[in-house]
């Protein structure tokens, strides 16, 4: 079936940061009657510690691959591997983490020392993913090299970087020049304001969002950072790679008025360190700041991230006459590492406008004095952030309580107390919807109020005109073909991948996603060559022509169109039966003439890649659009869409599956009969979610064979952290699935074999993403299950049926084998507090609930007068300061409620051991914490 | 300041939602809390928040800090057979908030706006605030004026109770003088509020959107009973302190 670069198995491909190398191995070209690209990125190291957040974690069980070890990706590399590239790097070479005149007063005194610590951290800290890395082992450690080499050379105070030096024609005076992160001490409001900051509870901030950013388009520099609340300690290519997405980046007076669009983008050093590596940022905030992060030593934020931030912008142009040009341009962005646009957009869109308009007002208030610093802006951001930090933390697959259900949660912010639902994993599909509200945190709202939906799949939205596409654009996604999604507009163009991504949940798309993408974005050159197909599968939102250009390589187009008036669809089948109903044709905005997208024709030859000679024919699946109901129901996600919907998709890959026809005319004929837009999404999706589910269930019930062994059969005397899994074969997995054929469980027919579909899904990303969520789900059940046995059964008399010898039958051989296991009990709690005391700095065990744990043995009476002990147990071991990264395997931190038990229940564990033993452990424990 | 009303809400929800599937529709009906938006608003440091801090938790911080921003807070509260809920923004006094303000009693169907009795300057802003809030509020609000610190009567009051009372009554506001220390009139003020909104119109007009309303039901710990109200001196909220 496919070839690829032969040599194979030792060498790992080159990866696009490796520009150095002048001739890149060939990339797999595209082939001919082929249906999918190859994603071959490089195997990884499982046991490189590198390459895991948390280390002790990680065996993934193998995977046996189909014909050739290195294939399929890796698990680790199962997310994309877009570098930023050297020369990025020597463009700006102090951007491995250098302060760029963030906090310019508040720093002042120690800038040096952040210096150093920076350069000293950087020891495997490059500023890319850890797991969600896709470069090899080789050249993650170049990278890594690289980096410390040059952070150990003394580093010097990078000069402001031209970006951020507005010039004095900048409308808003939120900035004196140099300080442009800096929102405080630059006015005659400033003491009020830093008292903003620094009651600001950075902490529970964070867990939510990182910072606004707020970027100008500035007559003389371009886009230009203006300001970041609170200052963050952002590298160039991030300042860049924001403020570039920030705008529009072609056709900019179509964009005028208020837009609202997402970007996703390589998280840097920052981001990293605050939530991948779950440690301090090397933010170098004066004592009296940090001291109000709750940040100690080690503490992470039991955040889920992939590597990624995620920008939500609220975008405005508008005609200003106080401005030389003569335009008001700018952008106000949420940077945040959650995935999460039904919650962002919807903040971003309360709270840009209100921005704006503050600006404006502030302006005018000021008049040209611009030592008056605006106020009311400042204000507002600093409002946002106070109501964020109240929050209540984000849902977190950290957490041990698991959900099954989309969590519900009631976010009061500017003025407005709004439910939020929240997928329960990264993988769930949510429908408009809730089925039965399940709740942890807090219940629905007794007024009952609809939940925005905080991972919508918007599909009838986004597919209105096209609904066949959809099947198409399922196939492509699922095999994990690189995509190119061309719009009008950002807006139109984020939410299409946002939407693709969405499709095939519960599928976890394993590959690189960019709503929203410009020819400036730090990882152009990595996805955009013009020779070879991006390393992983790569879907991408553009709205620059540009890339139609430099992608004509890419076998996949989607397009999508603004639709200019209502046209009655060809086939008339859905018409003829709608009765009266008239679609409005108001609803479609006839603003931008329909030359800007391609009219629908089959064979498109302008945009066809017709570089390859071997090509097969090129499918142009298209539909004229129809009507779309009246959104009489204002969506309950992102807005209001601007009817922009897929137009067509260009493609050569041949469809395993047919589409489901009833359906489709089930959705157009609800649509005529003006049924809620949400409905017919719902409608849409359930069908996608249970092709998904049942596509992925002889995966699952293959994956489910492989795990030996079952948590909850787990005892003290049985304790395992993690599961055994065994590898995955796929060609076993394959020959099940042949031998099933004919019997396919799918909601729709096969065109093709489905092994094939089966065999191409194997060799995705999308696979590695699959099988490392599967892996991950069941690492945090046996620990969750590990940490409820800890904490829950009664180690006292445990340890003393071991130390009597009273335990049945096995452990008879008094003081050698109980000894062993109580001390080796008491090690495993002893780490876990440890671990996590920098979480729970203030958890205190309650001394009645020793006691009342006295009554059982009379043993136990050490227990409150030797709490000590426990104390210098816990102060033997490694210290706190190094608790190791909460990584997802397995890295479910245990509650509040939890900790505290631990820890009586390592008092207890300690009253009942003899004092021998205990001096024994302490000893041994500290000999432990220093190697 | 934060307000994180989950865990009582859970608790309270969870109570009701037995109580509700029993009872008939007419009482279903009554059960359901009315959600009632209410703002305060004054000048920083009359104590606002701690105003709402013994209303919601009955409870009193000296030297709290200041509010920025806002804060949000709920409680629930029962008067007669009506549940009511409480969604509270505490805003800031600080005039650089002031141009937020518009957003927090958008929609608020009660303001309370608080002066300083120990403080005439106080009272003045109060009266620009009513100005405002019946200039572009929603038309319906039911404002309340309160004089907080009345603990401090005796030592230091600014403001004769008597101006005070003669201008709500001009202005046809709810008038009250309370202590958020001691709790004194706390309760009366939210109790006289509840009693003075349009609740049949709002649970009216909840009624339509909220076809598919969760458990919802009697009296449940950590509600205030307004009942027990006007008399309920030094504001003992039945079960709420919590």
């Amino acid at each position: 079936m496919e070839t690829v670069d032969g040599d194979g198995m030792s060498q790992p491909p080159t990866t696009p940061d490796d520009t150095g190398d002048p001739s890149p191995p060939p990339r797999p070209k595209i082939e001919r009657r082929k249906t999918y690209i190859r994603t071959d990125s490089a195997p990884c190291d499982l046991s490189d510690p590198t390459m895991t957040s948390d280390p002790a974690s990680l065996p993934i069980p193998p995977v046996e691959t189909l014909q050739r070890s290195r294939t399929p990706p890796s698990l680790l590399s199962a997310r994309p591997s877009l570098i930023d590239t050297p020369d990025t790097r020597s463009l700006f070479p102090s951007s491995a983490g250098a302060f760029v005149g963030s906090l310019p007063m508040l720093v002042k005194d120690e800038p040096d020392e952040g210096f150093e610590e920076v350069g000293l951290n950087d020891e495997g800290s490059s500023s890319y993913s850890t797991a969600s890395e896709g470069c090899t082992v080789d050249d993650r450690r170049k990278e890594t090299g690289e980096q410390s080499l040059k952070s150990d050379t003394p580093m010097p105070r990078p000069p402001p970087p031209p970006l951020d030096a507005p010039s004095t024609t900048t409308l808003t005076p939120l900035i004196s020049p140099h300080h442009s992160f800096l929102l405080t001490r630059s006015g005659p409001f400033s003491p009020a304001l830093d008292d903003g900051l620094l009651n600001l509870d950075l902490k529970r901030f964070w867990e939510w969002v990182l910072c606004f950013c707020v970027v100008n388009f500035d007559l003389e520099l371009g886009q230009a950072l203006e300001c970041v609340y609170p200052p963050i300690d952002f590298t160039e290519s991030e300042r860049k790679n924001i403020s570039f997405s920030a705008f529009p980046d072609s056709n900019s007076a179509s964009h005028v008025g208020d837009s609202t669009f997402t970007f996703r983008m390589r998280a840097g050093h920052f981001t990293t360190e605050l939530y991948q590596k779950q440690q301090p940022p090397p933010l170098a905030m004066p004592t009296a700041l940090s001291g109000t992060t709750g940040l100690h030593p080690g503490a992470g934020l039991p955040v889920d991230t992939d590597g990624f931030s995620y920008g939500y912008v609220f975008f405005r142009q508008q005609k200003d006459t106080e401005i030389r040009r003569g335009y008001f341009q700018k952008s106000l962005v949420i940077l945040t590492p959650h995935p999460w646009p039904g919650l962002f957009v919807h903040l971003i869109s309360e709270l840009g406008p209100r921005y704006m308009d503050a600006l404006v007002e502030d302006r005018q208030k000021a008049g040209s004095d611009l030592s008056v610093t605006s106020s009311a802006a400042k204000t507002l951001l600093e409002t946002a952030s106070f109501s964020i930090a109240a929050w209540p933390s984000p849902p977190s697959s950290l957490s041990p309580e698991v959900a099954y259900y989309p969590i519900s949660l009631t976010l009061p912010f500017l003025g407005e107390a709004t439910r939020y639902s929240f997928p329960p994993t990264a993988r769930f599909a949510q429908l408009f919807e809730s089925p039965k509200p399940h709740t942890t945190e807090a219940p629905p709202s007794p007024d009952w109020q609809t939940a925005v939906i905080c991972t919508p799949g918007k599909l009838y939205e986004l597919f209105a005109g096209s609904l066949e596409l959809l099947w198409v654009c399922w196939e492509l996604m699922v095999v994990g073909q690189s995509l190119l999604v061309v719009a009008e507009s950002p807006k139109a163009c984020s939410e299409i991948v946002w939407g693709l991504v969405e499709l095939i949940k519960p599928i976890p798309f394993g590959g690189d996603y960019r709503p929203y993408f410009t020819i400036q974005d730090s990882d152009f050159k990595g996805i955009a060559n013009r020779q070879r197909l991006p390393t992983t599968a790569t879907v991408i939102g553009v709205t620059n022509p540009v890339f139609t250009k430099v992608l004509e390589h890419w076998p996949n187009v989607i397009r999508a169109a603004r639709v200019s008036h209502p046209k009655m669809s060809s086939d008339g089948s859905t018409q003829g039966k709608s009765g009266g109903l008239t679609p409005k044709p108001e609803m479609w905005s006839p603003t931008l003439p329909r030359a800007q997208s391609p009219s629908p024709t089959v064979g498109r030859p302008k945009n066809t890649p017709n570089n390859s000679p071997k090509k097969p024919s090129i499918l142009t699946f298209s539909k004229t659009p129809k009507p779309t109901p009246s959104k009489d129901i204002a969506s309950p996600t992102c807005g209001v869409s601007d009817a922009v919907v897929v137009e067509s998709i260009t493609c050569k890959h041949k469809p395993y599956l047919s589409k489901d026809r009833k359906l489709i005319k089930e959705v157009v004929e609800a649509a005529i009969r003006g049924k809620p837009v949400h409905i017919l999404d719902n409608m849409l999706r359930r069908h996608f979610i249970d092709l998904t589910e049942r596509f992925i269930q002889p995966l699952n019930r293959h994956f489910e064979s492989l795990i030996v062994g079952n948590p909850l059969h787990m005892t003290l005397s049985n304790l395992r952290t993690r599961p055994e899994i065994k590898p995955f074969k796929q060609d076993t997995f394959l020959r099940t699935v042949e031998q099933q054929a004919g019997s396919t469980n799918l909601p729709v027919n096969c065109k093709r074999p489905l092994s094939d579909l089966y065999r191409a899904f194997l060799l995705s990303v999308n696979f590695a993403a699959w099988l490392q969520s599967r892996t991950e789900e069941v690492y945090r059940e046996w620990r969750r299950r590990y940490l409820d046995v800890l904490c829950e059964e009664d180690v006292a008399s445990w340890a003393i049926e071991r130390l009597n010898g009273t335990a049945p039958n096995r452990l008879r051989r008094r003081g050698s084998t109980g000894d062993v296991e109580c001390v080796d009990l008491l090690l495993r709690i002893r780490d876990e507090v440890v671990k996590y005391s920098p979480y729970f700095a203030d958890a205190h065990v309650p001394q009645k609930h020793v006691h009342t744990a006295q009554h059982h043995h009379a043993h136990m009476d050490l227990a409150s007068s030797h709490g000590g002990w426990a104390h210098s147990l816990c102060a033997a071991a490694p210290g706190p300061s190094s608790p190791g990264p909460v990584g997802v395997m397995g890295g479910v931190v245990p509650t509040r409620e939890q900790y505290i038990k631990l820890k009586r229940q390592l008092e207890v564990l300690v009253g009942v051991l003899p004092e021998g033993l205990r001096g024994a452990v302490v000893v041994s424990g500290r000999r432990g914490g220093g190697g | 300041m934060a307000a994180r009303p989950s865990a009582r809400d859970a608790a309270a929800s969870l109570n009701n939602s037995a109580t509700s599937a029993g009872g008939d529709a007419q009482n279903a009906a009554n059960l359901k809390p009315i959600q009632v938006k209410l703002v305060l608003l004054g000048e920083a440091a009359v104590g606002k928040s701690s105003l709402v801090l013994r209303f919601v938790n009955n409870e009193f911080q000296e030297n709290k800090e200041p509010t920025i921003g806002a804060a949000f807070l709920t409680q629930k509260c029962k008067l007669d057979d009506k549940i009511i809920k409480y969604e509270i923004w505490d805003t800031a006094g600080q005039e650089r908030f002031h141009s937020l303000a518009p957003m927090y009693y958008r929609n608020a169907q009660a303001a309370v706006v608080v002066y300083d009795i120990t403080k005439p300057a106080s009272l003045d802003k109060a009266k620009s605030w009513v100005k405002e809030l019946q200039r572009q509020a929603n038309p319906n609000i039911v404002i309340a004026l309160v004089g907080n610190k009345l603990d401090l009567e005796a030592t230091a009051r600014g403001v004769p109770r008597e101006e005070a009372q003669a201008y709500a009554t001009e202005a046809g506001l709810l008038f009250s003088e309370a202590s958020a220390k001691t709790g004194d009139n706390v309760m009366d003020v939210f109790t006289e509020i509840a009693k003075k909104i349009p609740l049949d119109q709002l649970l009216a007009s909840r009624g339509r959107a909220g076809g598919a309303a969760s458990g919802s039901g009697a009296a449940a710990g950590g509600r205030v009973d307004l009942n027990a109200g006007p008399g309920g001196r030094n504001a003992q909220p039945g079960g709420c302190a919590c």
